[in-house]
């Protein structure tokens, strides 16, 4: 009883956060939507998934997510194999370059494809603008490093003396494959490919800036309805049941991750000397490479070309607010404000992601305390499944009029973006927390360390480095989050990735230019802050 | 007459309902050394937790008189050694061990001598500046018992201390292990499956299964007077003769007769004079002697014969009964020996 008290007073506090600044908006936003003329109006929200144009965007969404997923698995199975496993030259770096797009803002993707196959793009002759294949192509772009990440470190420590002995006993290099290797890497496959579903079915910034008004997905659909048309019923159905599918894959992952992974096991095999029949592999790898090169350095290039010439003109630009009166601010001014608002969310997504892994991690003496931390674990990776901008949208509404007036504090989008970083810290935080044998700390208590001197000498050495991962990787998903800040930010104090959205959105070279620039400049930064967190070395970063 | 130091009273703990250890009562005097013995899942390692106060336990722990039940477990001082040695990786052997040192802030100097002495004890001179992970399994279990000792623990506990380490190793640091504890005057109880290892290293003997002590005592009275059937078996006796055989079995080693008896196997040895005639079934050969299986009229029959006697399955053999390796049972239930026969001095 006393150990229960315990645990719920530590989880006070983040779930207060989440039921103010998560639940409370959700549910906002939700019953607006199914209560009309102050009765509960559920035939009338039935109806809405009836209408052709949101049966469209829910196929949409299942067609594109489903044919990504698959794309980004058949490359990124074979790239995780060669990048883990195989000694290449390069390897790092290479490795490196494949994470980076997983948390590069969407925005910044968006025109980078655009650039690249919109009318005038070097890619323009393929007639890809504004088509479905372009929007899987980002999506491709983004989730093929999940691959690689999860299933990479689950084939890195796999141990290969399973293999060997399928082989001495006669098994061709494909027959181990298919025996052994695969069905021992099946958790992580079906828990990566899961999760790549997850952020192909509730991407916004990709589609929203690919996919213009022909093709739009529940989420980018969610935003028009809300914003555009302001239908918030037909919204309110939408986001229940975008919650209700992804709620039942996360419950799948989260089955899929509870079989025995290898990634625990830690051997750290050899790696192979690269042979002819890995060609195959290399060649997915290169696929990869070059999708993932390619769009960012046309965006690099194009970035820095004004009327046919080279010049700095558009990132000189950055010092102005855009022809036409498009922005209140400069630019520059954004980017202070986006890199303050990054340092408020990281620290507290810290501190709750800190307090959840602590928690989820902690050993259960009972059934019910067991139960009882894993429906916790379950309830802070909501954040990863509930559409961005039904927070954001639910923020507005609840949260911007009184009594918890809180519209003009500067803490509102900070805390919007730590919650939606939330569950990448504590999913990055919680298998170190778990790794660490509780006879360890049981070891120090009986030397005579107090809970406090336990927690220095047993968890700080192991946690630091993956905190400090876990901060960079929050950073980098706060300064490109976009969704939920859309809806949150005043005009003269933006954060970058809108001012980049409401650039390119508005008509004129100078304004195009610029949002080429500071994509640059967004995508650089979270790119730095990406390859700084990848020199740790911490496994369990953007695994899930 | 020495102190009662440790006294565990009606000790029971459960997980999920399901008992685990079941009213245990323990006593244990200053300066000596008991080992719980019991098969694996007996709830040994459990007790040895609920003492420590690393589980939630009923009943009550006392020490010298102080009941330390509530009190959390850095501050019982009773040191607890795991089974896997459960060192700080990050830290080097040296601050392993000073570790406990500095908890106390003791001086700088002071510690340094006391972990350059402890590591002198457990024979790791110079090891001082390596990290755990160098260091072979016996050499990372010596550095976890030198920093248990470091922490001057009122009481010792050893959960299973040698078992992850291969068996000449084991008996080696047993040796060790006896010498440290005898040396360093430490109260202390391990918990081992192994009868051996609790042989060489303890005073007392408690014995437990499916939860319950089963049997308390002086070590060599243990050994020598099983309190049932099963225990007897536990402790490496290799048979147990019932009723009618039993008699006779006793009858020929000039002893009175008893309902059970528990037989080692080197009880029975081939020999011409010998009261008992049967004819071996099974022979195998180990390095110290022969190993037989006779069929007699009493059963069958565990015996041993010197290497030199070359016997072979068929052969007809007498055997000779050494009374002081047999150990009469009563017939009584284990649950009810338990509480009227648990032997204390």
């Amino acid at each position: 009883m006393r150990r229960l008290l315990s645990l719920a007073a530590t989880a006070l506090v983040p779930l207060l956060v989440l039921g103010v600044f998560f639940v409370l908006p959700v549910w906002g936003m939700l019953s607006r939507g199914f209560v009309q003329d102050g009765h509960l109006d559920l035939a009338g929200v039935l109806d809405v998934l009836t209408r052709p144009e949101i049966q469209r965007a829910v196929w949409f969404t299942l067609w594109s997510s489903t044919v990504a997923t698959a794309i980004a698995c058949l490359l990124g199975l074979p790239a995780a194999y060669v990048l883990h496993r195989v000694a290449i030259p390069g390897r790092t770096l290479i490795r490196a370059m494949l994470v980076v797009p997983f948390v590069l803002p969407t925005v910044v993707v968006g025109v980078a494809f655009e650039q690249l196959i919109g009318s005038g793009g070097p890619l323009a002759f393929l007639h890809l603008d504004s088509g479905p294949l372009a929007i899987v192509a980002g999506l491709v772009f983004f989730n093929a490093s999940v691959v690689i990440r999860v299933v990479g470190g689950a084939w890195e420590s796999l141990d290969p003396r399973a293999g060997e002995a399928a082989a001495a006993l006669g098994a061709s290099p494909w027959r181990v494959l298919r025996d052994v290797t695969l069905p021992a890497l099946r958790p992580a496959i079906v828990s990566a490919a899961t999760v790549v579903f997850l952020f192909c079915a509730t991407a916004f910034g990709i589609v929203l800036t690919l996919g213009g008004l022909r093709y739009s997905s529940v989420e980018t659909q969610i935003y028009l309805l809300t914003t555009n048309l302001l239908d918030l019923q037909a919204a309110a159905a939408l986001s229940v049941l975008q919650l209700v599918v992804v709620v039942g894959l996360l419950l799948a992952a989260a089955r899929a991750r509870r079989t025995p992974d290898a990634t625990v096991a830690r051997t750290r095999p050899r790696l192979l000397r690269p042979t002819r029949a890995d060609l195959p592999a290399m060649v997915a790898t290169a696929l990869l490479l070059v999708l993932v090169v390619g769009p960012l350095t046309s965006l690099v290039v194009a970035s820095l070309r004004v009327d046919g010439a080279w010049s700095a003109a558009n990132y000189r630009a950055l010092q102005t607010p855009g022809s036409h009166q498009t922005l209140l601010v400069p630019v520059t001014t954004a980017i202070v404000n986006s890199l303050r608002i990054a340092v408020d969310a990281t620290w507290m997504s810290l501190l709750l992601g800190l307090t959840v892994a602590t928690i989820v991690t902690r050993r259960s003496r009972t059934r019910a305390e067991r139960r009882l931390r894993a429906g916790f674990d379950g309830l802070f990776m909501l954040p990863l499944g509930v559409s961005a901008v039904t927070l954001g949208f639910g923020f507005l509404i609840t949260l911007g009029s009184p009594p918890l007036d809180l519209r003009d504090s500067p803490l509102l989008i900070p805390v919007a973006q730590a919650l939606v970083a939330l569950p990448l810290v504590v999913r990055v935080l919680a298998p170190v927390l778990g790794g660490i044998d509780d006879r360890l700390r049981q070891a120090a208590a009986t030397l005579g360390a107090s809970p406090a001197r336990t927690l220095l000498v047993v968890d700080l050495p192991a946690i630091w480095k993956p905190l400090l991962a876990a901060a960079g990787f929050a950073f980098a998903c706060s300064l490109g989050e976009f969704g939920a800040t859309s809806f949150l930010v005043r005009d003269d104090r933006p954060t970058l990735p809108v001012v980049i959205f409401r650039l390119i959105s508005r008509p004129g070279d100078l304004n195009y230019g610029m949002a080429l620039a500071a994509s640059v400049v967004l995508g650089a930064t979270t790119a730095l802050v990406m390859f700084a967190v990848e020199r740790l070395r911490v496994p369990s970063v953007g695994s899930f | 007459m020495t102190a009662l130091a440790l006294s565990v009273r009606d000790l029971s703990v459960s997980y999920d309902g399901a008992p685990a250890v079941v009213a245990a009562d323990l006593d244990l005097d200053e300066g000596r050394v008991l080992a719980v013995l019991g098969p694996s899942g007996s709830g040994k390692s459990t007790l040895l937790r609920a003492v420590a106060g690393l589980e939630t336990a009923e009943g009550s722990v006392h020490w010298h008189g102080e009941d330390v039940s509530r009190t959390p477990t850095h501050r019982r001082g009773f040191a607890l050694m795991f089974q896997d040695g459960q060192l700080f990786p990050q830290l080097t052997v040296a601050r392993n061990v000073a570790y406990p040192l500095g908890l106390r802030r003791t001086p700088r100097r002071e510690a340094d001598a006391r972990v350059a002495d402890l590591l002198a004890l457990v024979g790791l001179d110079g090891f001082g500046g390596r990290l755990p992970a160098t260091l072979s399994g016996g050499e990372r279990q010596r550095v976890a018992l030198a920093r248990a000792l470091a922490a001057a623990p009122r009481l010792l506990l050893l959960d299973e201390p040698l078992s992850a380490l291969d068996a000449g190793l084991r008996q080696r640091l047993a040796e060790d292990l006896r010498r440290i504890l005898l040396e360093a005057g430490t109260t202390a109880v391990m918990v081992t499956h192994d009868h051996e290892e609790a042989f060489a290293v303890a005073d007392d003997l408690a014995v437990m299964r499916a939860g319950r002590i089963v049997q308390v005592g002086p070590i060599a009275e243990v050994w020598r007077a099983p309190v049932d059937p099963e225990t007897a078996l536990f402790l490496g006796y290799a048979r147990v003769l019932y009723g009618d055989p039993a008699a006779r079995l006793l009858d020929a080693a000039g002893l009175p007769p008893a309902p059970a008896v528990a037989v080692r196997r080197s009880a029975l040895t081939v020999a011409d004079d010998g009261p008992i005639a049967g004819e071996v079934v099974e022979v195998r050969i180990t390095p110290g002697q022969l190993r037989l299986v006779c069929r007699t009229d009493l059963g069958d029959l565990d015996a041993v014969a010197s290497l030199d006697q070359r016997l072979v399955p068929g052969d007809r053999v007498r055997l000779r009964v050494d009374g002081t390796r047999t150990s009469a049972l009563s017939d009584r239930s284990p649950a009810r020996s338990a509480t009227s026969l648990r032997t204390l001095d």
